[in-house]
């Protein structure tokens, strides 16, 4: 059983490492065919390389073969004789999707047997249309191999070259050499034989300790011709190589130079993974405990402070006193590492924009149009609750952006526009928000287009439709059941769409906006608020419990006369200053059933925003706005509609998350 | 949490070791649950009731700042439900869905059960079983329905 558990711990390291090996094999291979360079096609190779190393330590065939064939493919790529082209990134992709499908088996207990032979067939066809090529036909040193010749004696040798012949030996002694000395001093001495040793590197000094590599060079002034030196050299046994040649002094220098950027590249590295280092992986449950751990010292500090409040009423003494300060400071100190804790949560954005390159890249090729997708603050930092509700209304403004807001490239060369389309999606953080910004340079939204369809569809009436502002004609777009596109396509359109993204972002607290110019493009802008683990919120009374109301969601609270409720289509409704609003009695939609007489004549009522609509709830006593950290419901209470959580109020009970979406959806 | 599931394991496999089982009182008559599944054992409080939820989830508690649903017991189990008491109890057990708190008239004693006190479930209890009981357990003259906590907590 021990060593089943072990296996199962390298099992959760391995799921972990290969979802990040797999984050960057996706997006280099994104990036591949514009801009191919060796560096980039380094990265992704051993990302594949190290997924493979892990898959076979772990026992995953199918998964290390399905790796061993990208790393062929990447292989020829890195030595030039694959180009990267769309189809090598379209089987990079598929590569790595069907590995997320290994992953997910895995993950779930089961074996890594996924159908790959596909993917695979693919890959050997990338590598198999390419002549295998020759290892390393460049006779020349490789990169490694640079001249260490000091800058200084540089113009030196420089002088002396511009008076005489002057020529630079780099010579490379055989691995397997015993004497490196012996060695050198022979090179030295057949240079001697027909000239005069101006520098050696390294100098005379380090040479005779051995003080080097394979490599040494004698820079040396010579009438002889070239070819009689060099062979002179070569006849020395042990050296594996050397190259001749007229002192270059540009050459060397330039020589130098590169070395010293992969030196400070080296550095650079070395560098950031020092920077990385005083960092710890954290689970993320770690961190909700935390959370949660808190919100229970700040419910008990409230208790204790009530506490305190009776003591010191009851003892006016200077205890009491000493224990109002004491709880100022607990309450100081509370909020501070609540904060902090918040911080410890917070991801940068980043994790749901890596996703996009993807996406977009499938949907424009799908589409047939061209995209030039721009990402801007992806280190905006937000709560890790936030992000999970961030992605899906933003790739779906993105889809629309890409599907309806771009035109297809005809069009846009018509209207004398780059045939690309670009799309950019920025995020920012303004006061307690995040704001994610998704600008096309699209067709824009024609707003009396929009005008004359909210009118034909009851929306607004014809008269109310002239006194409209441009924008204010285009918050039309999130009424319900308001769908503009032409020809519902697969990706975006349906009816379902716009309005539930408002609902949905509603709800979280957060709103959404749209700006437009017809030719020039469209904006819509997200915003959120940086953590959804702790709401502002109203708390209520009905039938005795407690309940809250997000104040992202609340219009406005009023008192009304019963005898102004009246009945449409048996749904009770009331006039707020003209207009004709939608009521809801919050204690027979959560406790339907005989329930006494209503009391009283005048009702508490809560005016909630719900997509384009404003719904009245009829409460029975407002208590008042308290910041609140929301727990889940419990999975067995079921999907209780009307309900999205649940949350500890100070004075210890639990009171309901009232979730405006579901109570309309039900009623 | 973990441990405690390994140690039930544990017994489970032994066979015919001794079991402990937590012992209440519904009804005047004497339940016993495993006593591995058994987190804590917490006084009555404010129950906050959750709209439109099955009849006998009596709602959510205050659990050291987390919200545990709770079920009355007696209506689970078809029992006439007694009134609160300061006998009365909410036992915390481990489930699927997380905790779950039950409640029952009082918690009596803690018992261990040899594999011989234990006996299938009678006959003319299994009549009207309604697929909750485990086996009935002789212990001190007494008897013990042993309740099956899986399927006392299914949906």
């Amino acid at each position: 059983m021990g060593q089943e558990l072990d296996m199962s711990q390298y099992l959760e390291l391995f799921i972990q490492e290969a979802d990040e090996q797999l984050k960057v094999l996706e997006a280099e291979s994104l990036k591949l065919e514009s801009d191919p360079s060796p560096e980039r096609t380094q990265t992704i190779f051993r990302a594949a390389h190290t997924l493979k190393g892990n898959s076979r330590a772990m026992g995953f065939s199918r998964f290390a073969e399905l790796t061993h064939e990208m790393e062929s493919l990447l292989d020829l790529l890195r030595n030039g004789s694959v180009n990267a082209d769309s189809a090598v990134t379209d089987a990079l992709l598929k590569g790595v999707d069907v590995l997320r499908q290994m992953i997910e088996s895995v993950s779930q207990g089961r074996s890594d047997a996924v159908e790959f032979q596909d993917v695979v067939a693919e890959l050997r066809a990338l590598c198999g249309s390419t002549a295998v090529p020759a290892k390393s036909q460049r006779g020349e040193p490789g990169d490694d191999w640079r001249s260490q010749i000091p800058e200084d004696q540089i113009d030196l040798l420089d002088e002396v070259a511009s008076k005489g012949r002057v020529y630079h030996a780099q010579i490379r002694l055989s691995e397997a050499c015993a004497m490196k000395y012996a060695r050198a001093l022979m090179a030295v001495n057949a240079v001697q034989e027909h000239g005069e040793v101006l520098v050696t590197v390294p100098n005379p000094e380090d040479l005779e300790e051995e003080r080097f590599g394979r490599d040494f060079e004698i820079v040396f002034q010579s009438r002889a011709p070239i070819k009689k030196i060099k062979k002179g050299l070569d006849q020395i046994s042990e050296v594996e190589k050397v190259l001749l040649d007229k002192w270059n002094g540009q050459k060397v220098r330039e020589s130098n130079e590169k070395a010293k950027a992969a030196v400070a590249k080296m550095e650079a590295v070395s560098e950031r993974k020092a920077e990385a280092a005083p960092t710890v992986r954290v689970d993320v449950e770690r961190l909700d405990t935390l959370m949660s751990l808190v919100g229970e010292l700040v419910i008990d500090r409230t208790r204790i402070e009530r506490l305190g409040q009776g003591l010191s009423r009851k003892y006016r003494d200077s205890g009491a006193e000493e224990l109002e300060a004491t709880l100022a400071h607990v309450a100081r100190i509370t909020g501070d590492l609540q904060d902090q804790i918040m911080k410890a949560r917070m991801l940068p954005i980043e994790t749901v924009f890596d996703r996009l390159p993807r996406i977009v890249r499938d949907l424009a090729r799908r589409l047939g149009k061209e995209v030039d997708l721009q990402l801007q603050g992806g280190e905006t930092e937000l709560d890790r609750s936030v992000i999970e509700v961030i992605s899906d209304p933003l790739l779906h403004i993105l889809r629309n952006s890409i599907d309806h807001g771009l035109e297809t490239t005809e069009q846009r060369i018509e209207a004398g526009k780059p045939e690309k389309g670009t799309v950019r999606v920025s995020a920012r953080h303004k006061d307690n928000h995040i704001i994610v910004e998704v600008t096309d340079d699209g067709r824009g939204i024609d707003s009396g287009h929009i005008l004359a369809k909210a009118v034909e569809k009851g929306l607004v009436s014809a008269e109310e439709a002239k006194t409209l502002t441009e924008r204010e004609a285009l918050q039309f777009i999130f009424a319900s059941g308001f769908s503009t596109a032409e020809q519902v396509s697969e990706i975006s359109g349906r009816g379902v769409g716009m309005d539930i993204v408002r609902s949905n972002v509603q709800q979280v607290g957060g709103f959404i906006d749209i700006d437009s110019k017809v030719g020039e493009g469209t904006r819509f802008t997200l915003g959120l608020p940086l953590t959804l683990a702790i709401i502002r919120g109203l708390v209520i009374k009905v039938a005795g419990g407690s309940y809250v109301l997000p104040l992202g969601s609340i219009i406005e609270t009023l008192r009304i006369d019963r005898n102004e409720i009246e009945s449409v289509h048996s749904m009770s409704v009331i006039q707020i200053r003209g207009e004709t609003t939608p009521l809801i009695d919050l204690r027979s939609a959560f406790w339907p059933g005989p329930g006494g007489e209503p009391e009283g004549k005048t009702a508490n009522v809560v005016v909630v925003g719900y997509a384009n609509q404003r719904v009245g709830l009829i409460v029975d006593k407002l208590v008042g706005e308290q910041e609140v950290v929301i727990k889940s419901l419990s999975r067995y209470c079921g999907e209780a509609q009307g309900v999205s959580g649940a949350t500890v109020l100070g004075d210890g009970n639990v009171a309901l998350i009232v979730d405006v979406n579901g109570l309309v959806a039900a009623a | 949490m973990a441990l405690n599931a390994d140690e039930s394991q544990v017994h489970g496999a032994s066979g015919g070791g001794e079991r402990q089982a937590v012992v209440f009182r519904m009804a005047s008559e004497s339940y016993g649950i495993d006593i591995f599944r058994v987190h804590e054992i917490i006084r009555m409080r404010e129950v906050t009731p959750v709209p439109r939820s099955k009849t006998h989830i009596r709602g959510l508690v205050n659990l050291r700042g987390n919200t545990v649903p709770v079920v009355d017991l007696a209506t689970r189990l078809g029992l006439e439900r007694a009134d609160e008491s300061p006998d009365t109890r909410i036992i915390v057990v481990e489930s699927e869905s997380g905790d779950i708190g039950l409640i029952v008239d009082a918690v009596t004693e803690v018992v261990n059960l040899g594999p011989e006190k234990i006996e299938q479930t009678p006959d003319f209890v299994a009549e009207r079983d309604t697929g909750f009981i485990k086996g009935i357990a002789h212990h001190g003259g007494r008897l013990i329905t042993l309740l099956d906590l899986d399927r006392t907590l299914a949906a």
